[in-house]
């Protein structure tokens, strides 16, 4: 991923843009802070907030002519918040005694020329900066327009005040000058403007008759050394703006430095922040439009009113977001930052081997940011780079190995064909769950189809894709397709969702089908089989099905036929929430596997149904009760008597697939498995507490039928002298795996089993 | 005392980068027990260590010398090649130990050198080291190391990144945890390892 | 050195094979390219290691996450 990508990824993510108050307000208070501070209370942080960005809040918060309120969002449903007299009221939280900080003293002088806000804006920035400020203005009572002002609208004591502080942080007063026209002020060679007796590196001249054309980004006038702004007498708050921008120009132009870098966003501009609507009920404002009627407790509801704009859209759909809170342009730079200057942060590995590569947040991003593209490569470049915890998606390659190996990979063409046009390809999970509806469905195939129908069992590769392994996805992918090569290149119906998704993106030599559309429209399927009773079903789209719609009808279609009464759960079709399969997150990531799944299993109380195996396993894993659609079609008597499928533990999903092959081979092509290695005849005693404790360790019947086969050949154990318990130990692979068992007559009986992966030396005796 | 990280096989790379011939003469400054030395012998080459510490615990089989990098008792453009590992870091910034190095080789001589390093800027590292004495090692960014080098009169033909062989010292940190961890506070994630081949540039003045 | 493997952990403990007592020795421990020393229990005749779970589940597994951590 490169720095470009990123910075594109970076700018089209507006979780952290400003919200509409703050970007409507030329002086880019942060309103939606300070609304959420008074709203608890906090006026004293809140009027600091205020303060900051505001020279004069006292004068400001009074006359205000508020570009804020319209732009505000509850201003397209109802009222918006009424910002000012907030900032009014907050006033009286000024710390009396306040001087701002001034910087050292600089030689430069600038000549300020005007009194009214944007010259003593100005004026104000251009001081702190440690400048020799002096205000030009023709009469000894200055800002005669902001004295137009009731007295019970902005007391001219209030003006006096800013007055009196710009004395006191040492700026100088010199009236008697009237305000020069233009084309009077001219520079000498010696780089100064002479006004009267004293000398100025530099000008402001405010826009009186308004005909002073300005760069608008330098705020300079076509004199160099000139500023000048462009608001018109009316708009106080632009008039400050413009004195501030100016400040900023003239404090450049003294430094002799870029006048126009990062001067993006200065003043107002249009609102980059998306912020739904959805379910916000429109309110009327809180402020009395006689402002004495307005107490504390009215300015609080009305700030409690704020709904805190944010777009996090993505972070109502997925759990992986709202677990790192935060948004994908903060994610994005992370994973740059860990890839390429690999500061290698633990939380940073574990954040991008926690996303489910699902693509959800795309699917529902207004900029439809590419995160799961982003997650995808930082993978490969982790394990590219061998940076990738081997730990993080070991256990699930395993399994992918397992499908792969002998135990349960096959390619055959019917008996009596040399070549078959379609080839069932149930995937390596639907097997591992439910081995009795792969041959159920192989029967119906073979019958349905006016063709030869062969099968093909193998893993699709996809586990090595999620875990970022383009050797090893690689390798399963040809392997694939020599087997599907040696099958007469058949079309593969395909009953995993995933599958589909995988064949679709990386096999397109392959014709595919999903099996759901075949089934849906059969009718042989549903010969002798009476409708279920209205049963009443909350359907789960599996994140795999998102972008196809047509999977996703023939389910449901598919599910009334049985009888099933469907309710939409949020979050479904496009917007297809992952069960923590997705990306090896299960593997990666456990507690966030089981928050996902927890925050997906309480969106509704009926019984769940769902069409990809996994996320049925995972749902049932933590207690709630789902189907498979095969479960309701071949099995519907569990639904009536309304017990649950039966969710096979990791060993049993090895057994499971195994059986499937063997049962295939012997029924269609008569013929044996090959032979079993030595250990696969010990026989284990296991109670229900060692099972749990293997599941949670994820220590398989395999590895420690392996390393008892191992302590028996080597004689190799220990003895516990209390128990009599013997702990043998062996290392099948990477991992070494401890087992604490005693032999019995019926086999072993098993108390304990652990693993780590640090390799120890022994003597070799 | 510890062998440098990477042992004889490290050690055995940089001679491989370096093209030395056989029957050159390399001095091994800060020779510790001498197994680089044995190592060079075995390989054909003339091995002298260098040590502050006059016995070593471990048997010799070649030349030792007793005394200080910075003070080597050896005359001017004597050495083809001086092997520097793991030394730089612990030696005070400035203290002579380069000056000396270049004055022994030969000009066109070999410095054959690896060390700890930093790989990327890193705030925390840098108040460390600035603020700290003698103990910590001087963790140094890879450019600094190429501008140490480059004033001193070596240029630098060839440097790489081996920061694979601090594993050991990282779990041996992470066995020990907190009983070590006065002895080495640097977060171990940003510190690597580089080994580096530079040429004394021909004679100086 | 530190105790990383207490005497209680394994007193009870013997080897099958050689039915002999256990003793501490220094045995190498090594993952991902790092390997260094470490004081375990070990049949005194054949060298059998012995590492308890708690070991095995908590200091390891911690050492292990910190060093695939890079």
């Amino acid at each position: 991923m490169d720095q470009q990508f990123m910075r594109t990824m970076e700018s089209i993510c507006i979780q952290n843009e400003p919200p509409a108050c703050v970007t409507a307000c030329p002086l880019h208070v942060d309103s939606r802070t300070m609304l959420k501070l008074v709203a608890s209370g906090k006026f004293e942080d809140a009027y600091s907030l205020y303060q900051k960005n505001v020279p004069f809040p006292s004068i400001l918060s009074k006359i205000c002519n508020s570009p804020c309120l319209s732009k505000c969002r509850l201003s397209e449903i109802g009222e918006g918040i009424q910002i000012r007299p907030i900032e009014a009221f907050l006033n009286q939280y000024a710390d009396p005694s306040f001087l701002p900080k001034v910087l050292p003293e600089k030689r430069q002088k600038a000549g300020i020329f005007g009194s009214e806000l944007d010259s003593l804006s100005a004026a104000y920035d251009l001081r702190r900066k440690g400048y020799q400020v002096t205000i030009l203005d023709a009469d000894a009572v200055l800002a005669k327009n902001l004295r137009a002002f009731n007295e019970e609208v902005l007391p001219s004591v209030e003006i006096e005040n800013a007055i009196h502080l710009l004395e006191k942080i040492g700026v100088k007063i010199q009236t008697d000058f009237e305000i020069p026209r233009f084309e009077e002020l001219s520079r000498y060679d010696s780089g100064f403007f002479r006004i009267g007796d004293s000398e100025f590196q530099c000008i402001y001249l405010p826009p009186l008759s308004g005909e002073l054309s300005i760069d608008s980004i330098t705020r300079m006038t076509v004199t160099e050394g000139v500023f000048s702004g462009s608001a018109s007498a009316g708009y106080w708050i632009d008039q400050m703006s413009d004195g501030r921008r100016a400040a900023i120009s003239m404090d450049r132009y003294l430094q002799k430095v870029s006048l126009t870098a990062s001067r993006e966003n200065e003043g107002a501009y249009e609102c980059r922040l998306f912020t739904s609507l959805k379910g916000i009920q429109p309110t009327k404002s809180f402020i009395s439009t006689d402002i004495k009627r307005t107490g504390q407790a009215d300015i609080i509801k009305e700030a409690a009113r704020c709904i805190q704009c944010q777009c996090l859209e993505c972070a109502k759909g997925c759990e992986f977001i709202r677990h790192y809170q935060d948004s994908p342009r903060t994610y994005v730079r992370q994973i740059y930052n860990n890839i390429s200057i690999c500061t290698g942060l633990r939380q940073k590995n574990k954040m991008i081997n926690s996303c489910s590569i699902c693509g959800q947040c795309e699917a529902i991003c207004p900029n439809h940011i590419p995160f799961q593209k982003v997650v995808r490569e930082a993978r490969e470049t982790m394990v590219a780079t061998k940076k990738m915890p081997p730990s993080a998606f070991d256990f699930a390659l395993r399994d992918m190995a397992f499908s792969n190996s002998e135990k349960f990979r096959l390619a055959k063409v019917p008996v009596d064909s040399k070549a078959c046009k379609y080839a069932f390809f149930p995937g390596c999970q639907l097997p591992a769950s439910n081995p009795s509806a792969i041959e159920t469905i192989f029967s119906w195939l073979r019958d349905e189809m006016n063709e030869p129908v062969g099968i093909l069992l193998r893993c699709c590769g996809a586990i090595a894709d999620w875990a970022g392994e383009k050797e090893k996805f690689n390798q399963a992918r040809s392997e694939l397709l020599a087997d599907w090569e040696s099958l007469g290149k058949p079309e593969l119906i395909v009953s995993c969702p995933t599958c589909l998704k995988m064949f679709r993106e990386k096999y397109p030599e392959i014709n595919v089908r999903s099996i759901w559309p075949l089934m849906a429209e059969s009718d042989s399927l549903f010969n002798g089989k009476s409708r279920l009773n209205s049963i009443k079903m909350a359907i789960h789209d599996p994140c795999a099905s998102r972008d196809q719609p047509n999977m996703q009808e023939a389910v449901r279609s598919l599910a009334m036929k049985l009888g099933i009464e469907l309710e939409e759960l949020p979050y479904n079709r496009e917007l297809a929430t992952c069960c923590s399969y997705g990306g090896n997150v299960w593997n990666s990531n456990p507690s966030l596997s089981k928050d996902t799944v927890e925050a997906r299993i309480s969106q509704n109380q009926s019984d769940y149904l769902t069409y990809c195996i996994m996320c049925r396993d995972f749902f049932l894993r933590s207690g709630k009760p789902a189907y498979h659609i095969l479960d309701i079609l071949f099995d519907p008597k569990l639904i009536i008597e309304h017990r649950l499928p039966i969710r096979p533990d990791y060993s049993m999903r090895h057994e499971n697939r195994t059986r499937v092959k063997r049962h295939l081979l012997k029924q269609y092509w008569r013929e044996e498995m090959p032979e079993e290695a030595p250990y696969e005849d010990i026989q284990l005693i296991l109670n229900e507490p060692i099972r749990k404790l293997m599941e949670d360790r994820m220590i398989l019947e395999e590895d420690i039928r392996q390393v008892l086969y191992h302590a028996k050949e080597s004689g190799r154990a220990m003895i516990n002298q209390e128990t009599g318990h013997y702990l043998a130990h062996f290392k099948p692979s990477c991992v070494t795996y401890w087992v604490e068992y005693l032999p019995k007559e019926d086999g072993f009986e098993i108390f304990n089993v652990y693993s780590h992966r640090m390799f120890v030396e022994e003597g070799n005796i | 005392m510890n062998p440098a990280p990477g042992g004889i096989a490290l050690t055995e790379k940089l001679l491989n980068l370096s093209l030395l011939q056989k029957g050159s003469m390399i001095l091994d400054v800060g020779c510790g027990d001498g197994d680089a030395c044995r190592f060079l012998s075995s390989e054909g080459y003339r091995a002298i260590g260098l040590d502050i510490v006059r016995h070593s615990s471990g048997k010799m089989n070649s030349e030792r010398i007793q005394g200080q990098i910075n003070a080597i008792p050896i005359l001017e453009e004597t050495v083809d090649a001086v092997l520097m590992e793991c030394v730089l870091s612990i030696l005070p910034t400035d203290d002579g130990s380069l000056t000396e190095i270049i004055r022994v080789l030969k000009p066109g001589g070999i410095l054959l050198f690896s060390d700890l390093y930093m790989r990327y800027p890193d705030e925390e590292l840098e108040k460390n080291r600035i603020d700290s004495e003698s103990d910590y090692p001087k963790i140094r960014l890879a450019d600094e190391l190429l501008n140490i080098f480059g004033e001193s009169g070596l240029s630098v033909r060839y440097w790489e990144d081996q920061s694979a062989v601090l594993q050991s010292l990282r779990l041996k940190f992470l066995w020990e945890g907190s009983a070590s961890e006065n002895k080495f506070p640097y977060k171990m994630k940003n510190i690597g390892y580089i080994c580096l081949i530079a040429e004394r540039v021909s004679a100086s003045g | 050195m530190a105790h990383y493997v207490n005497e209680e952990d394994f007193i009870h403990w013997r080897c099958a094979k050689c039915n002999s007592e256990l003793e501490l020795r220094k045995v190498v421990v090594s993952y991902l390219d790092g390997s260094f020393p470490v004081e375990l229990p070990v049949c005194k005749v054949c060298g059998q290691v012995f590492i308890p779970e708690s070991l095995a589940t908590q200091k390891m597994l911690e050492i292990e996450q910190q060093m695939e951590d890079k």
